[in-house]
């Protein structure tokens, strides 16, 4: 029996991949695993890249927010 | 070459599946001949950066390039003797812990990997060991360039051999890590799959790593893949998919059920005071015997494994319980105690040889002998829960270490009581006098103590002949 969970739409645009070229290959990676990662990749890179420009853009802030405070620390000092 | 033309090596059983090279064994030391076809990889892993990288952050094993005679000459392109792991341990010799930390460095080298256009082509568990009280990576041959646009070859390896494994310990039963006995290439995640509960699949990691790779394997098995130009995978989905591998890993956690950890660190049956004085008659007659590894069998959280481990003995602290381990683990990390390996181990089924020709994972018995077997609080559950036989114990310790420090637990004490609570005595020989006559065809007797306290008692015993 075939199994439902599957998405068919997904399976196909997972088709389409490059066959093994290049590298020792003597793992068998599996035809299922290969089409899987074709299909999820794609929105994986796209999620890292998102955390990591949310993640410096957080970083940006609280280091511009540390610098200010810092900067009144001195000119209150100075006073 | 006929293995007469080399008598003094041989070249290990579990090492083949990979045409890089393979590992050796000559005078006691083991080298690792790397082949001609894996030259330019080794190269590129020298020449990135890698290498050191790795090897300085503790993440791989180091070696030295030597001269030696390589095993097999007509293919061997260098050969190199690594840094040499105290104890070889198997996956389902792990605790919870122990497994996730193993999982977790296998994607850090990935990223790293990754970083420097390279990544490691094989995702085995069995290529992660706890070297100096952390998990390592000892394939040297692991690396290799990134075949541009290509899938990441060991991603349904690191599926079966850590992140299966991983969730039904999370999900299910921390004891399905057993499974590993069975299925020693990982387990096939159809079963996992299967075997996980219903509420995984709304677990975006585990409904796409597992359960989503299951049907795909299914759908797919024995098809070949058709190749359309213009369709790869970059860099940076790569990284993204390493990146969601580790999240689902981290996500994963384990205690035991019912319990919290602060009750296992309770010592059970002893008074502080019995407890103290057991603890200096230990660290007293540890002293005595000037050992350099220790097997600590039934050591619970490892109170008295650290005695050995704190005097350089390098320890390990084996326990059928994987909370006991689990916690064991959890303070050797925390203590950066380089001397312990806690592993879970069950003495009445210990590890057997298994895999190919029976010769991939060897047995315990294989790994040995240390040169001092500790067996406190223990005696007793094989003796009356499990009925070994006094003498059969004492066969079985002998075979393992030469020193034996043991504590014998007498009828009358509480936790035997226990034991024999549902069921009918019927160990007439189970007392102190029946004890020492069966230990006494295998070992001399040179020190026995009476734990302050308690009815318990220490002996220190040295094998016959």
């Amino acid at each position: 029996m075939k199994s439902n969970i599957f998405p068919a739409g997904l399976l196909m645009a997972g088709l389409f991949v490059m066959p093994h070229a290049g590298g020792s290959l003597y793992l068998d990676p599996g035809s299922g695993s290969f089409i899987l990662q074709m299909i999820i990749a794609g929105a994986a890179g796209f999620l890292f890249i998102m955390r990591n420009q949310v993640a410096r853009l957080l970083g940006f802030t609280r280091r511009r927010d540390k610098e200010k405070k810092i900067k009144k620390t001195r000119s209150r000092n100075a006073k | 070459m006929p293995s007469r033309l080399r008598p003094s090596a041989h070249r290990l059983g579990a090492s083949f599946r990979d045409p890089s090279g393979f590992l050796f064994k000559r005078k006691g030391k083991l080298y690792r001949q790397v082949n001609q076809s894996y030259r330019q990889n080794y190269e590129l892993l020298k020449r990135s950066g890698l290498y050191k990288e790795l090897t300085h952050g503790g993440l791989l094993i180091a070696h030295k390039e030597v001269r030696d005679q390589p095993y097999d000459p007509k293919i061997a392109y260098k050969v190199l003797l690594p840094e040499q792991i105290a104890f070889i341990s198997y996956p389902y010799e792990w605790c919870f812990s122990q497994f996730k930390d193993a999982a977790l460095l296998t994607l850090e080298l990935q990223k790293r990997a990754l970083a420097r256009g390279l990544w490691i082509k094989d995702a085995s568990a069995k290529n992660i060991q706890f070297h100096q009280g952390r998990p390592i990576l000892i394939d040297s041959l692991s690396f290799e360039a990134v075949p541009e646009g290509q899938p990441w070859v060991a991603y349904r390896q690191f599926c079966q051999h850590f992140l299966a494994p991983l969730a039904l310990m999370a999900h299910k039963d921390v004891r399905l890590s057993q499974l590993l006995r069975v299925y020693v290439e990982g387990i096939p995640l159809d079963l996992a799959s299967r075997l996980l509960p219903g509420r995984t699949r709304l677990n975006l990691g585990l409904a796409t790593h597992i359960h989503l790779h299951a049907a795909a394997e299914k759908r797919y098995a024995g098809q070949a893949v058709q190749s359309q130009p213009g369709r790869s995978i970059s860099r940076t989905a790569l990284l993204g998919l390493t990146d969601h591998l580790e999240r689902t890993v981290h996500a994963l956690k384990w205690q035991p059920s019912g319990t919290a950890w602060a009750e296992y660190y309770g010592e059970t049956n002893y008074s502080p005071k019995a407890a103290a004085h057991k603890e200096k008659l230990v660290g007293q007659l540890l002293a005595r015997t000037k050992v350099k590894t220790l097997w600590d069998l039934g050591a619970n959280t490892g109170r008295y494994s650290r005695l050995a481990s704190g005097r350089g003995i390098f320890t390990l602290a084996a326990d059928a319980d994987p909370a006991a381990v689990d916690l064991n683990y959890l303070q050797t990390k925390k203590k950066r105690d380089e001397h312990l390996l806690p592993l879970l181990l069950d003495l009445t089924n210990p590890s057997a040889a298994l895999g190919w020709a029976n010769q991939e994972h060897e047995s315990l018995l294989e790994r040995g002998p240390a040169d001092a077997v500790m067996a406190l609080a223990l005696v007793h559950h094989l003796a009356i829960a499990n009925n070994v036989p006094l003498g059969r114990l004492a066969e079985f310790f002998s075979q393992l270490g030469q020193w034996l420090l043991i504590e014998f637990v007498p009828k009358s004490d509480s936790q035997v009581q226990l034991l024999l609570a549902a069921r009918k005595d019927i160990f007439s020989d189970y007392h102190l006098d029946g004890f020492k006559a069966a230990f006494k065809p295998f070992y001399r007797i040179l020190a026995e103590h009476p734990i302050k306290d308690s009815e318990r008692r220490l002996f220190l015993m040295k094998r016959n002949g």
